[in-house]
């Protein structure tokens, strides 16, 4: 029993030291307290879906009401900034060449007759496949807007009636793009510290030789990695609770599961995370290799985790590495417990996933430290 | 029973790149002395040092430090020993107070323990005025006192300290040895590793470790005895030392040894040599001497580079510093120096640590 207690002193001990070393510097401070809310903010309002402030030209070879309704229809699109209109076919080449604009509309000559003649007429879009994200954006909204041009006409001289559309977003009802942002980019966040607090600051005492001090104490290995986990996981509690703040004031992101489930399911992904940090931390003696480390799992985790592409749209054998990568499961959970009120059922389905990964990578690490230095 | 360490053909390979660390060692070390661990750089000594404390495993061998396998037994070994590493193993972003506390702590000392233990461990280091202050801003030597403080937390039998003396200035490197010989007296074995063999002279015993193999075990004098009546002084008023030492190595003499000493060449000749070219006064054997000796000796030639260098010193400046003086805010650290280096001059800037 009093054996017991020395060790809980000691682990305690470790963890007040790593809290010590990170209140004492004042950059260090920063560090955790402002990225999460920096981050966030840039971003939740940079990295948008959308496009606004669309420029485009126009080349209005029919010249006729009908075509002039277009482009004035077109002119009042609150997404479209600016039109310019050329009248003939090398200003536009020029224009679309030199990035003035993104789209070039071409309304052909025999635009307005074919239309009351057959009812069937056709309109050219140039799009800067440069920019191709954007230009597959504008080309949709286009689509869009024609095709209530369409309805409008149809509507006064009435062939037909037209069938309409209507779309209904469900979980994310206004389709509002930054709730999903918000929701990922605390993962990848959360990701990031916690690799930088553990898998850095082993290596940090490695290259400072304060490591094998700490392996010479009668502590055993998995004692050293529990002064490592817990203050890693405290951190990262602490700024997920700033995200979640930023959430609730600036984004009005509901939590549809509660609050609590949230903190709780959090658990698994951090002390999944702290073992990959751990981990990486054991195989390297330098920083510099940390850094690099880190960096190496990094990029294959976020494109591998359905954040920036789907991960249907991935070929069978990447998608099999998503099913052992944290944030893929980090993603369903958030995305469920606060958009979609899931039940325990499906939370356990991507809990317990979370949980094997953790006990991989602890008991590796744990291994490693054991293992003695060659 | 009264052997600390037992080792018998102890040997440590490193693959890539394949190296020989450790190439059959055998040592029996007695309790309560303080035994020097010396030998060139790379010869072995801080793989000696971590196969002993349970960080390396040996590739063959037998090893057993108070009765116990370092392999096996480490974390009991670790209640019962006390290490320094090369490179100093406390937090630098922590006070000394903290780096105490952490360390007792780890050791699992209870609270009282604790308080007897920094009260006399403060008093030992003379570290008291200084423990608010972080570690990493102490001097070299308050540094290594401090690591040497907190490696004693839990009253280890057997302390090693692995270079402890690197950067640190001759005033604190004695008073290392000096808290070092206090512990003596309370029973402790002590394994000091270096590369310094002046410090040599202090041990009670030496292992002499070259490219892995242990060349002589034993109290020093006995090692410094064979190259008794072979330690000559030469010199001659009308020629550089330089000068003399050049001749000598030119003629092929039989040195083991040669250096320059102030306006004389100090000789070790090898074993069963007289010289007769020039007038030879008998000196002192030092340890550096032996070791050189036994080590094989100093590859004797004339160097390339001392040939070209133009020994005039009457030459212009090559750097001149005149009444430098440098402040942070109220402490002055360089007051009105004034110096001047003359071309194909040696330099010595000399200093204790903070100087």
């Amino acid at each position: 029993m009093k054996n017991f207690w020395s060790t809980c002193t000691a682990i305690i001990a470790l963890i007040i030291k790593e809290f010590q070393i990170i209140w004492v510097d004042p950059k260090n401070r920063f560090m955790i307290v402002f990225p999460p809310i920096m981050m966030l903010a840039v971003f939740a309002f940079a990295a948008t879906f959308e496009v606004n402030s669309i420029s485009m030209i126009i080349h209005d070879q029919s010249d006729t009401p009908i075509s002039r309704q277009l482009v004035d229809k077109l002119a009042n699109t609150p997404n479209i900034d600016q039109i310019y209109m050329v009248d003939n076919p090398h200003d536009l080449r020029y224009m679309m060449d030199n990035e003035h604009a993104v789209v070039a509309l071409t309304i052909p000559q025999n635009f307005a007759a074919e239309l009351y003649k057959d009812n069937k007429t056709s309109i050219q879009i140039i799009l800067d496949g440069r920019k191709s994200n954007t230009a597959q954006v504008v080309s949709g909204y286009l689509t869009h807007i024609i095709a209530a041009f369409q309805n409008e006409i149809n509507a006064v001289n009435p062939p037909f009636i037209p069938v309409t559309l209507s779309t209904r977003h469900w979980f994310n009802p206004n389709l509002n793009y930054q709730w999903y942002i918000v929701i990922s980019f605390m993962g990848v966040l959360i990701t990031v510290m916690m690799l930088a607090v553990t898998a850095l600051s082993v290596a940090q005492e490695k290259e400072l030789g304060t490591f094998e001090q700490l392996l010479i104490t009668p502590l055993k290995s998995y004692q050293i990695l529990i002064g490592k986990t817990i203050p890693a996981m405290t951190i990262a509690y602490l700024d997920f609770t700033i995200m979640i703040l930023g959430s609730i004031i600036i984004f009005n992101i509901p939590a549809e599961r509660g609050y609590l489930m949230i903190y709780a399911c959090i658990f698994m992904f951090l002390l999944s995370i702290a073992g990959i940090g751990l981990f990486i931390s054991t195989i390297c003696q330098t920083q510099q290799q940390a850094i690099f480390g880190v960096f190496f799992f990094l990029a294959p985790t976020f494109l591998l985790s359905g954040f920036i592409t789907p991960i249907e749209n991935m070929p069978i054998f990447l998608q099999k590495f998503s099913y052992i990568n944290p944030l893929t499961y980090f993603f369903k959970l958030m995305r469920g417990l606060f958009l979609k009120n899931i039940d325990n059922m499906e939370i356990w389905q991507n809990i317990w996933p979370l949980l094997i990964i953790a006990l991989c990578t602890l008991t590796f690490s744990s291994w490693f430290f054991n293992k003695k230095i060659n | 029973m009264s052997n600390v360490i037992e080792i018998s053909h102890l040997i440590k390979k490193f693959s890539r790149p394949e190296i020989l660390a450790l190439d059959d060692i055998s040592l029996s070390l007695e309790k309560g002395r303080v035994i020097g661990l010396i030998g060139p750089d790379g010869s072995g000594k801080t793989t000696l040092i971590r196969i002993m404390i349970g960080l390396l495993k040996p590739s063959s061998g037998k090893i057993s430090v108070l009765q116990l396998s370092p392999e096996k037994q480490t974390k009991l070994l670790h209640q019962k020993i006390g290490y320094m590493p090369q490179k100093f193993g406390l937090y630098e972003d922590l006070t000394v107070l903290e780096n105490m506390n952490l360390y007792a702590d780890l050791q699992g000392l209870s609270e009282e323990c604790k308080k007897t233990q920094f009260e006399k461990m403060l008093k030992f280091t003379g570290l008291a005025p200084y423990v608010h202050r972080l570690a990493g801003r102490l001097s070299g030597g308050m540094k290594q006192k401090l690591g040497l403080g907190c490696a004693l937390f839990g009253s280890p039998q057997v302390l090693f300290l692995d270079e402890p003396s690197v950067g640190v200035d001759p005033i604190s490197r004695r008073e290392l040895m000096k808290m070092i010989y206090d512990l003596k007296a309370d029973g402790i074995t002590v394994i000091w590793s270096t590369s310094y063999l002046d410090e040599a002279e202090n041990f009670d015993d030496v292992i002499l470790l070259n490219e892995g193999k242990v060349i002589f075990y034993g109290h020093p004098q006995k090692l410094t005895s064979i190259v008794k009546n072979r330690v000559f002084l030469t010199g001659d008023a009308s020629k550089s030392p330089r000068a003399v030492l050049r001749e000598l190595i030119k003629s092929n003499a039989p040195l083991s040894d040669g250096v320059i000493s102030g306006k004389n060449v100090r000789l070790v000749l090898r074993k069963n040599q007289q010289i007769h070219e020039v007038k030879l006064s008998p000196a002192n054997p030092r340890f550096e001497d032996a070791v050189i000796d036994i080590l094989g000796g100093m590859n004797m030639q004339v160097s390339a580079i001392a040939d070209q260098i133009q020994t005039d010193y009457s030459g212009e400046s090559v750097i001149c510093a005149d009444n430098l003086t440098k402040k942070y805010g109220d402490f002055t650290a360089a007051n009105h120096i004034s110096f001047n280096i003359k071309k194909g001059e040696i330099f010595g800037l000399l200093g204790p640590n903070g100087a």
